[in-house]
């Protein structure tokens, strides 16, 4: 039995083997954090809208509204780096008592806030095309992950409405006895009162889930057959060059214009001691 | 049909063993991401140094897996788990999660290794989680440039973490193991067959 969760519905994004995307998309992250200029992580935050709203249909701002939360820590690590920079400077744009803002700590400083965006974007990007039981077969497909651990992932994601549901029993059991009234004590009692009984029903169903699946003869082949199958496309081959041949131009491009500066300048700056 | 080639040492494990690691870490994963809720919001309050007191309970799936299966791998493999459901559920850091779950488990299961994967004794969970944040601090200081802010609070930044990872880690892996084994269902267990 052969089945592809209906990969041929869907937009460009959706249908992409999920390994080929996570590997792209984890280079394109990795690019952002390599370099200190605002210029590297806004490139590759607006590739990554373009990418959605291109080959998914996702709108930029369903993407910026999902991202909110994050936007607050972007702004957050923006003024933390700013404030505390502590590499080489030379332009003073203000001080306010003590702190001192320089232009190149902000330019850090927003680099490092974009960046943040800049992850955020692709994970949400990714997941919101990705269906998780196709990344879990891909990863067993085509990355090689030890199917018993893939199969167990799978079962215990399929727990969680169920954990859900346990967590709602738990709290009424916990009110009809008052234990609540006990519970005024420190944190950890509250994380153990309610974190115990969870694991416990998890774990409950975990072994009897266990006991299924070994009468079943699972895991006793190094070899298994698949329900859902994954493969490696020419569309993903040619998203994967195309995807890292971008990656390496957008850098080139950008350093042409003398846009970059790496990290590792910056570690070696800091070693070097800041100037005042 | 896929060739299973990378084992992880996983072909020892029983398969009771591997759904018990399964099922905590991604219950340990959506609880990260009710924190990470919480944790964000109390960023303006405690400021981006005070706030690493609350970053050792990112640590808790490498020690509290380990200390109930006791087998070499545990650490690595249920930290990425963990974080690996934080992606699949959609949170926005899910990428970077699985490279942190990845440093982060790394450093557990060094500790262990280095104790022969014998030894779960308290002194050792917390040394484990402390190594976790040691590997999280490197991964970190690559992700946020941890490089460009003055020396001082780079410094603040790596030992905040490390009586957070202690407590909420290394000791709270602890209580959890032992509050689980004593309900019974981890009879059969590594953690109920050692008299540690």
């Amino acid at each position: 039995m052969d089945a592809d969760l209906h990969p041929e519905r869907g937009m460009f994004l959706h249908r992409l083997n999920p390994v080929a995307k996570l590997l792209v998309f984890s280079c394109f992250i990795l690019a952002a954090t390599l370099y200190l200029d605002v210029a590297v992580p806004l490139t590759f935050l607006v590739l990554a809208w373009l990418m959605g709203w291109l080959g998914a249909r996702i709108s930029p701002f369903a993407l910026l509204r999902r991202l909110s939360p994050v936007l607050a820590a972007a702004v957050g690590l923006t003024v933390f780096n700013t404030l505390f920079y502590g590499g080489p400077r030379e332009h003073l744009i203000l001080t306010l008592g003590p702190l001192s803002i320089w232009r190149e700590g902000l330019q850090i400083g927003g680099s490092i806030g974009l960046r943040i965006l800049c992850v955020a974007s692709y994970s949400v990007l990714y997941m919101w095309t990705t269906e998780p039981s196709r990344l879990v077969a891909s990863l067993m497909q085509q990355a090689r992950m030890p199917y018993r651990l893939a199969y167990a992932v799978l079962a215990a994601y399929r727990f969680l409405p169920i954990l859900q549901r346990e967590l709602g029993h738990i709290q009424a059991a916990q009110q009809v006895r008052s234990a609540h009234r006990r519970q005024r004590g420190s944190w950890l009692r509250r994380i153990t009162h309610y974190g115990i009984p969870l694991l416990v029903s998890g774990i409950r169903q975990a072994e009897r889930l266990a006991i299924a699946m070994d009468a079943r003869g699972f895991g006793a082949l190094p070899t298994r057959t698949h329900y859902v199958r994954t493969h490696m496309r020419p569309l993903d081959y040619i998203f994967t060059a195309t995807g890292l041949a971008a990656c390496a131009l957008v850098l080139f491009a950008l350093g042409e214009l003398g846009l970059l500066r790496s990290f590792l300048a910056g570690v070696a700056e800091s070693l070097a001691g800041a100037p005042q | 049909m896929a060739q299973e080639r990378l084992d992880l040492g996983l072909a020892r494990w029983t398969t009771r063993e591997i759904i018990v690691m399964a099922v905590i870490s991604v219950a340990l994963g959506l609880i990260f991401m009710a924190y990470g809720v919480l944790y964000l919001a109390l960023v303006p309050l405690l400021g981006q140094v005070g706030i690493m007191l609350l970053l050792g309970f990112y640590y808790l799936t490498g020690i509290l897996v380990p200390y109930i299966v006791r087998r070499p791998g545990a650490a690595l493999v249920s930290s990425f788990l963990a974080a690996f459901t934080e992606l699949l559920a959609g949170s926005p850091f899910g990428i970077a999660a699985v490279w942190a779950g990845l440093a982060q488990g790394a450093g557990a299961e060094v500790a262990f290794a280095l104790r022969g994967w014998r030894d779960y004794r308290l002194p050792v969970l917390m040394g484990a989680a402390v190594l976790s944040g040691v590997f999280g601090y490197v991964y970190e200081y690559f992700l946020l440039s941890y490089a460009v802010l003055e020396p001082t609070v780079q410094l603040g930044l790596f030992l905040v973490r490390i009586p957070s990872a202690i407590v909420l880690a290394g000791w709270l892996g602890k209580v959890l193991g032992d509050g689980l084994a004593r309900t019974g269902v981890l009879r059969g267990l590594a953690i109920t067959r050692s008299a540690s």
